[in-house]
Order: structure tokens, then C-alpha cells, then sequence
């Protein structure tokens, strides 16, 4: 009986560890200042917002950040591009804009490619009539 | 003259001589055996004690006091993975590097 009951003790103080192992950080904002240069550099546009992003936006952004340099250059070039037009949308758009990504995303390979084809013209029509396409 | 001696003889011979002791050695020996008794029992009694054996309200409460203690525990660990599952899923980190490096235009989304 008392070997189960150390065995007990045992299994408690595992679940125990286990429970504070899995403890979620504490959301902390980070100043502007806090950042380094190169995240500076990336978040650029949201440098004057920073401060009123809430913890977890700016955990977000700083997720953007650290993935920046394994994107190939096109597509930093991309993000380069938008991250501006990015940062001045409301939370709310934000928001909005990925659930219409996550539901695009499911539209089959075929119509999707469909609508970026009319997207594409559409741009190449804007481009030829001296209107500059959006980022 | 017998080489050997058995078992029942030696029996025998000790009831022989028990018969034969006085009243004051048969009661010493008597108040000998008892206390040898009692140590015995407390000797048993300290052990089982010991090893939780016995006093079971103590052992119920030991094992209710365990019980709780897991349960608060998986309740915190059960806790830790929800929100943990929660925030993976709530993290947009993917879909905004996705958007922002995406070959369709941003605004494709938004409005």
C-alpha cells in the first residue's frame, strides 16, 4: 500500500510539472523600443501604432517579422509592399480579410485560378490606363 | 540404554516437569508469557501502522486528499491545453505572411 502511494505521489507531481511546463506565458506588451533593428525595419509602417496594438497583434506582427527572412525575395518584396497598406487596416479587417483567405483557400484549385486570371487583367487594364494596381 | 530421543518424549518430559513446578514458578512464567504477548502485538501493531495498514479513516482521508490533488492538477493541465489549443488556432501568423506574399492583391480580401 505505501508503494502505491508513493507511486501516486509520483504520477501527481509529473501531472503537476507537466501543468506547469504547458503554463502559457504571460501576454506582455512590447514597447517599439523594445524591438530590434531588423524587426523595426519589417514593422516599419506600424512604428507610429506600435504602442496601441494590442499584446497579441504585436505577437502576431513579430511572427511576421521573424518569418521575414526565410521568404524567398520575391515574396519579401511582397510583404515589403504591403505591409503598409496592411497596418493601416482596423483590427476588424484584419480579421475579416483571413477569414476570406481561409474560405478562398477551400474554393477548388480551378476557380481559384479562374478568379486570380480575372484579377490579373483586371490589374493589367489598371496598369495600361495609367492607375497603379494595388499592392 | 536409547540413543535418541523424540519429539513426544521431550513433550512429554517438559509436561512432566511443568506439573511439577511450584505455584510461584508457574505463575511467573505465566505473567512472562503474557507480557511477551503484548510486546509482540504493539511490535505488529507499530509496523502496520507504519506501512498504513491500518487506521483506514486515515487512509481514506490520505487518498481523498490525493484524489483532489490530481484532480486540481489534470484540471490546470486540461486548462493549459485548451488555451493553448485555443491561441494555436487564433494564431494568424501563417495566414498573414500568406496574405501579405500572395500572389492576389491584398485587397482582394479586404473589401
Amino acid at each position: 500500500m505505501w508503494i502505491k502511494a508513493v507511486h501516486s505521489k509520483g504520477i501527481v507531481r509529473a501531472l503537476l510539472s507537466l501543468a506547469l511546463l504547458t503554463l502559457p506565458p504571460l501576454a506582455v506588451a512590447i514597447p517599439w523600443g523594445d524591438l530590434t533593428p531588423q524587426q523595426k525595419e519589417i514593422l516599419a509602417p506600424f512604428s507610429s501604432s506600435w504602442d496601441s496594438l494590442q499584446d497579441k497583434e504585436q505577437r502576431e506582427m513579430l511572427g511576421i517579422a521573424k518569418r521575414y527572412p526565410k521568404l524567398s525575395p520575391q515574396k519579401q518584396q511582397r510583404l515589403h509592399a504591403r505591409i503598409e497598406r496592411w497596418s493601416k487596416l482596423t483590427p476588424e479587417q484584419r480579421m475579416s480579410a483571413r477569414e476570406k483567405y481561409k474560405a478562398f483557400r477551400k474554393v477548388p484549385a480551378e476557380k481559384r485560378e479562374a478568379v486570380k486570371k480575372m484579377v490579373r487583367e483586371q490589374q493589367e487594364n489598371q496598369a495600361a490606363s495609367g492607375v497603379l494596381p494595388a499592392p | 540404554m536409547k540413543s535418541k530421543i523424540t519429539l513426544k518424549e521431550i513433550a512429554q518430559l517438559l509436561d512432566r516437569s511443568a506439573n511439577q513446578l511450584n505455584a510461584g514458578s508457574a505463575n511467573a512464567l505465566h505473567s512472562a508469557r503474557q507480557l511477551a504477548l503484548q510486546r509482540q502485538q504493539a511490535s505488529t501493531a507499530t509496523w502496520v501502522d507504519r506501512h498504513g495498514l491500518l487506521h483506514a479513516h486515515g487512509t481514506q482521508q490520505h487518498r481523498l486528499l490525493n484524489w483532489l490533488i490530481a484532480v486540481i492538477v489534470a484540471s490546470l493541465l486540461l486548462g493549459n491545453i485548451v488555451y493553448l489549443y485555443h491561441t494555436s488556432e487564433h494564431s494568424h501568423g501563417d495566414i498573414d505572411i500568406a496574405i501579405l506574399t500572395d500572389d492576389m492583391p491584398i485587397d482582394v480580401y479586404v473589401d
